[in-house]
C-alpha cells in the first residue's frame, strides 16, 4: 500500500510546503542553467554551455577577494556577536521578570523592525556626527572623531547589532530549559559559580549556540545591505558583487555562477559548522 | 556525622515573613522530617541549611558558624524533587562530579563510585544518561551523588514526591534503611504526614513560617499541641467545650449543644473555660443507640457517608448541630446511610489542644 492510500487526503496539507519548495527549486535551476550560460553582451544570455563564468571568477584575486572577506568578516562578527548575544541572553536569563519582559520586548522590536531602517539606526549611531561619536568627544575620551562610517568596522558593528537577536533568542531559549535546581545542586557538589558556568550552563546550552551561530554567520556572509548602507561601496561583500554585477554590468550569467558558489560555500560552510557542533555538544 | 543548630533563623522576600525566627537541633545521624503544607516555609529553610537562601540568625554544623560560607563550600548533599541530575553526564559521571572538583585520585574516584553504585544497586545503569532512566533510578542517582562526597548533611526536598505509591513505599523503606546503613545526619522535607511518620527519628511540624511542635513520630501524632498539628499529623475530630469539673483522671466538660462529655486530664485548668479538644477517628466508637456505650460519651447522631477502604471503612456522621465527624473502624458492622448511630470514646483518647 502506497502512502497516499494510508494517508489520503490529509496530504494535501503538505501542497503549499510543496508549491513553495518547487518554486524555489524551480528558480535555482533557472539560475544553475544561466551560471554556465555564454554572456553575449548587457543582458543577453547565450544558449550554449560554457565554464567561462566560473573560471572568471576563481580566475580573479579580485573576485575571490570578494569571497574570502566576506568570508572573514562574517566570521569574525558571528564570534562576537557570539559572545555579545550569551552575555545579553544570560542577562536577560538572570534578571527578574520585568527586567526580562523589557529588555525582551526592546530586542523582538528591534527584530521586527524593517532591515534596513535599523541599519540607518546604526548609521546614526556610529556617524561622524552619531551619538557614538559625540559621547565619546564630550567625555574627553577622544580627540577627533572616529572614523567609522564606510569602514569594514563600521560594518562590522552594523552586522553585528543587526543580527544580535538571532543570537540571543535561541540562547535564551536553550538557558530556560536547563532544569531549575541543576546548578544549585552543582553547587552542593562544590563547584563555584565559574565551575557551573563552564560545565553545566555552557554545555547544557550548546544547541543554542550552534543554532545561533549557524543562522547568524549565514545572515551575516550573505549580507547585503549593511555593508552597502555603512560600507559606502568602499566594503563590499560578495552580495553587493553579485547585484553590481547582475544590476549594473548586466552580465547575469557571472553573477549566476558567483552566486552559485557563494551558495555552495554556505553549504559546506553549514555543513561544517554542524558537524563540529555534533563533537562539542554533549549528548543527553 | 554532624549535629546542626539552627537559631533564630529568620527569612523575609519582600514584606512577606517566610521563617519567622526559627530555632532546630539536628541530632547526630538522626533522620529529621520538616513536614508542613506548602508554603510553611519547610523548604526555604533547607536552603537556609544548605546556604541559598540569605536569613538572619545562625547555622552552625558541629559548633561551627557556616553563616558566612558559600553554598559550594559547605559540604551538604542535597537531593531535590526534580533530582537536578546533569542531564549531559551519565550516570557514572553524576556520581563522580563532585568527586573530581576535590584533589582525589581517579583510581579513588573509580572505587568510590563503584562503591556506590553497588549500595543504591545501579551498576548495570553506569554508563546510561538521566533521560535513559525511570524516575526511582534516577532518584537513586541522585541520592548517590550526594553521598558521594562524603557530606556531613543530607538533605531531602520532597525527593518522593515525583514516584507512583507503590514505588514510593518501596523507597521510603530503603531510604531508611540507607540512612541508618550510612549513619549520616539527614533533613527531610515533605508535605506528606505518612512519609514523615514513617521514616523519621523526629518530626517537626512547620506551618506558616514557625515550628509548631517538634517530636517523635509518636508524640507528634498521639500528643498534638495545637489544633493545626491535630489536623496536619492525621485526621482529627475538633470539639470546642467548656470545662465543668475534674473527676478523677478525667475532666468532665459540656459541649456547645449541652451534652456532658469527659476528657483525659491535662494541665492546669480551671472551671468555666474554653476548650479544644480531638479525637482521632480510629479512636471514635460507635454503637448502635440501644448499646452500651463507651465512658467518654454518648452523641447521637447519623450516618451520612461511607468510604470503604479496603482493610479498613470511613464512617462520616452527623451530629447535632450540624457538626460532622469521622470515624475509622476496622471491621464493617455493616453501617449504612442514615441509620442512627451513637458516637463514643474513651476518656483517655480525647486530648485538650492547649493552642
Amino acid at each position: 500500500m502506497g502512502i497516499g492510500q494510508r494517508l489520503g487526503w490529509p496530504l494535501l496539507f503538505l501542497l503549499p510546503a510543496a508549491i513553495v519548495i518547487g518554486f524555489f527549486f524551480f528558480t535555482m535551476s533557472i539560475m544553475v542553467r544561466i551560471s554556465v550560460a555564454p554572456n553575449l553582451g548587457p543582458a543577453q544570455i547565450g544558449d550554449g554551455f560554457t565554464s567561462d563564468n566560473y573560471i572568471q571568477f576563481f580566475g580573479s584575486t579580485f573576485y575571490l577577494g570578494y569571497l574570502f572577506r566576506s568570508l572573514w568578516l562574517a566570521a569574525y562578527c558571528t564570534l562576537i556577536t557570539a559572545v555579545l548575544g550569551y552575555t545579553l541572553a544570560y542577562f536577560i536569563h538572570r534578571s527578574g521578570r520585568r527586567t526580562r519582559v523589557l529588555v525582551g520586548a526592546l530586542l523582538v522590536i528591534q527584530f521586527f523592525t524593517a532591515y534596513v531602517i535599523r541599519t540607518y539606526a546604526v548609521m546614526l549611531v556610529i556617524g561622524k556626527t552619531g551619538i557614538l561619536n559625540r559621547s565619546l568627544l564630550g567625555a574627553g575620551i577622544i580627540e577627533r572623531p572616529l572614523a567609522l562610517l564606510f569602514t569594514e568596522t563600521g560594518v562590522a558593528i552594523g552586522m553585528i547589532l543587526v543580527s544580535l537577536p538571532f543570537m540571543v533568542f535561541p540562547i535564551v531559549a536553550s538557558l530556560q530549559s536547563i532544569p531549575p535546581n541543576v546548578e544549585m545542586a552543582a553547587a552542593s557538589l562544590g563547584a563555584s559559580n565559574t565551575r557551573i558556568f563552564w560545565t553545566v550552563i555552557v554545555p547544557l546550552t550548546m544547541p543554542g549556540i550552534a543554532a545561533g551561530i549557524v543562522v547568524v554567520y549565514l545572515f551575516e556572509l550573505t549580507s547585503y545591505i549593511v555593508p552597502g548602507v555603512l560600507g559606502g561601496g568602499y566594503v563590499d561583500m560578495i552580495a553587493n558583487l553579485i547585484y553590481a554585477k547582475a544590476m549594473q554590468s548586466f552580465d547575469h550569467p557571472f553573477a549566476a555562477a558567483a552566486a552559485m558558489v557563494t551558495l555552495l560555500v554556505s553549504g559546506l560552510t553549514v555543513y561544517l559548522l554542524q558537524k563540529f557542533f555534533r563533537l562539542v555538544t554533549p549528548r543527553t | 556525622m554532624a549535629v546542626v543548630n539552627i537559631r533564630n533563623v529568620s527569612v523575609s522576600y519582600g514584606d512577606q515573613q517566610v521563617l519567622n525566627s526559627v530555632s532546630l537541633t539536628m541530632e547526630s545521624g538522626k533522620f529529621i522530617a520538616v513536614l508542613g503544607p506548602s508554603g510553611c516555609g519547610k523548604t526555604t529553610l533547607l536552603r537556609v541549611v544548605a546556604g541559598f537562601s540569605e536569613y538572619s540568625g545562625s547555622v552552625e554544623i558541629d559548633g561551627k558558624a557556616y553563616d558566612a560560607i558559600p553554598p559550594h563550600k559547605r559540604n551538604i548533599g542535597i537531593v531535590f524533587q526534580d533530582y537536578a541530575l546533569f542531564p549531559h553526564r551519565s550516570v557514572e559521571e553524576n556520581i563522580a562530579f563532585g568527586l573530581r572538583l576535590r584533589r582525589i585520585s581517579r583510581a579513588d574516584i573509580e572505587q568510590k563510585v563503584t562503591q556506590l553504585l553497588d549500595l543504591l544497586q545501579l551498576q548495570a545503569l553506569r554508563s546510561r544518561y538521566p533521560s535513559q532512566l525511570s524516575g526511582g533510578q534516577r532518584q537513586r542517582v541522585a541520592i548517590a551523588r550526594a553521598l558521594a562526597v562524603d557530606p556531613k548533611v543530607l538533605l531531602l526536598d520532597e525527593p518522593l514526591s515525583a514516584l507512583d505509591k507503590k514505588l514510593r513505599e518501596e523507597m521510603q523503606v530503603e531510604l531508611r534503611q540507607l540512612q541508618q546503613r550510612v549513619g549520616i545526619t539527614t533533613m527531610f522535607v515533605t508535605h506528606d504526614q505518612e512519609e514523615a511518620l514513617a521514616l523519621a527519628d523526629k518530626v517537626v511540624v512547620m506551618n506558616k513560617g514557625n515550628i509548631g511542635q517538634v517530636g517523635t513520630p509518636s508524640e507528634v501524632y498521639a500528643r498534638p499541641r495545637s489544633r493545626f498539628v491535630a489536623d496536619f499529623i492525621g485526621k482529627s475530630n475538633v470539639f470546642e467545650a467548656t470545662l465543668d469539673k475534674s473527676e478523677g483522671d478525667a475532666l468532665v466538660c459540656k459541649l456547645a449543644g449541652g451534652e456532658t462529655v469527659r476528657i483525659a486530664r491535662s494541665g492546669e485548668v480551671r472551671s468555666g473555660q474554653e476548650i479544644h479538644f480531638f479525637v482521632r477517628p480510629e479512636q471514635l466508637v460507635l454503637c448502635k443507640p440501644e448499646s452500651p456505650a463507651a465512658d467518654g460519651a454518648k452523641l447521637a447522631g447519623i450516618v451520612r457517608h461511607v468510604v470503604y477502604k479496603g482493610s479498613n471503612e470511613s464512617i462520616h456522621i452527623e451530629l447535632a448541630g450540624s457538626k460532622m465527624v469521622e470515624a475509622q473502624v476496622v471491621q464493617s458492622r455493616g453501617w449504612n446511610i442514615g441509620d442512627a448511630v451513637v458516637v463514643g470514646w474513651n476518656a483517655n483518647d480525647a486530648l485538650i489542644l492547649a493552642e
